[in-house]
């Protein structure tokens, strides 16, 4: 059993109209930049196992890799906001 | 579907599996003229042998396994040794010498040794690969909506 085949039987739904309805709030974006910050300290403690010779290099190469995409994301994501935010105060009436 | 860090990890696994292949491999170099060992029997050849793994322990990691719809990662399910008898070489001034004169050397052959060794670093190399396309594929990604 598949579940995309149990998804295609489905009959058509009705489109609603696209209606938010709660927005996403600051303390969200925390939540991120927080769970990023704790990538970030699990790659440090895995290179310093490594340097001493405790844990494998490719396991703390590979703890770093996601601390870097994670914080790579985060930063993407900040600059869209900005630049959002840029857009509206630009706004001229 | 798997996220990007879900495919680190599954290639970090491989990784640390061809690690412990390496080590076997390397111990068996080490032993290769060893004549004795603590519970009095020669020394015997260890092989590691494989099987898949979940990825996650969560729930739906074994539902999607269930529905045969899930990446397997790898681990190392035993180092069993090997059972092939000891290599006798007739030396009846070595002190681990039986009565007859013959001594039991482990059932190690180095050529064999080499070859699984060279095998295993293929592979790391392979997943190593793996991961520098996922770090790529993850960053040109990164740059969509800035003009690539």
């Amino acid at each position: 059993m598949r579940i995309n085949e149990q998804i295609g039987t489905q009959p058509f739904i009705e489109p609603k109209p696209y209606a938010p309805k709660a927005t996403a709030r600051s303390g969200d974006f925390q939540q991120v930049i927080d769970s990023v910050r704790s990538t970030m300290q699990a790659a440090d403690g895995k290179a310093s196992d490594a340097m001493v010779g405790r844990g494998s290099i490719h396991t703390a190469m590979i703890a770093m890799t996601k601390a870097d995409l994670g914080f790579r994301f985060l930063t993407q994501v900040r600059g869209k906001a900005v630049d959002a935010y840029r857009q509206l105060m630009n706004l001229q009436f | 579907m798997m996220s990007v860090f879900d495919a680190l990890e599954l290639a970090g696994r491989s990784l640390s599996v061809q690690r412990t292949r390496l080590d076997v491999a390397s111990s068996n170099l080490a032993n290769a003229q060893t004549t004795r060992t603590e519970d009095g029997e020669f020394f015997r050849r260890r092989d590691v042998v494989l099987e898949d793994d979940a990825l996650a322990a969560s729930f739906g990691a074994h539902f999607d396994h269930a529905l045969g719809e899930s990446v397997r990662g790898v681990k190392v399910a035993e180092i069993r040794e090997d059972e092939a008898p000891p290599r006798m070489v007739h030396d009846p001034d070595h002190p681990d010498a039986g009565p007859d004169g013959f001594v039991a050397y482990p059932n190690i052959n180095t050529v064999e040794e080499m070859v699984n060794m060279i095998t295993t670093m293929r592979s790391y190399q392979a997943n190593l690969n793996v991961l520098s396309g996922l770090r790529e594929m993850a960053q040109r990604a990164l740059g969509i909506g800035r003009g690539v």
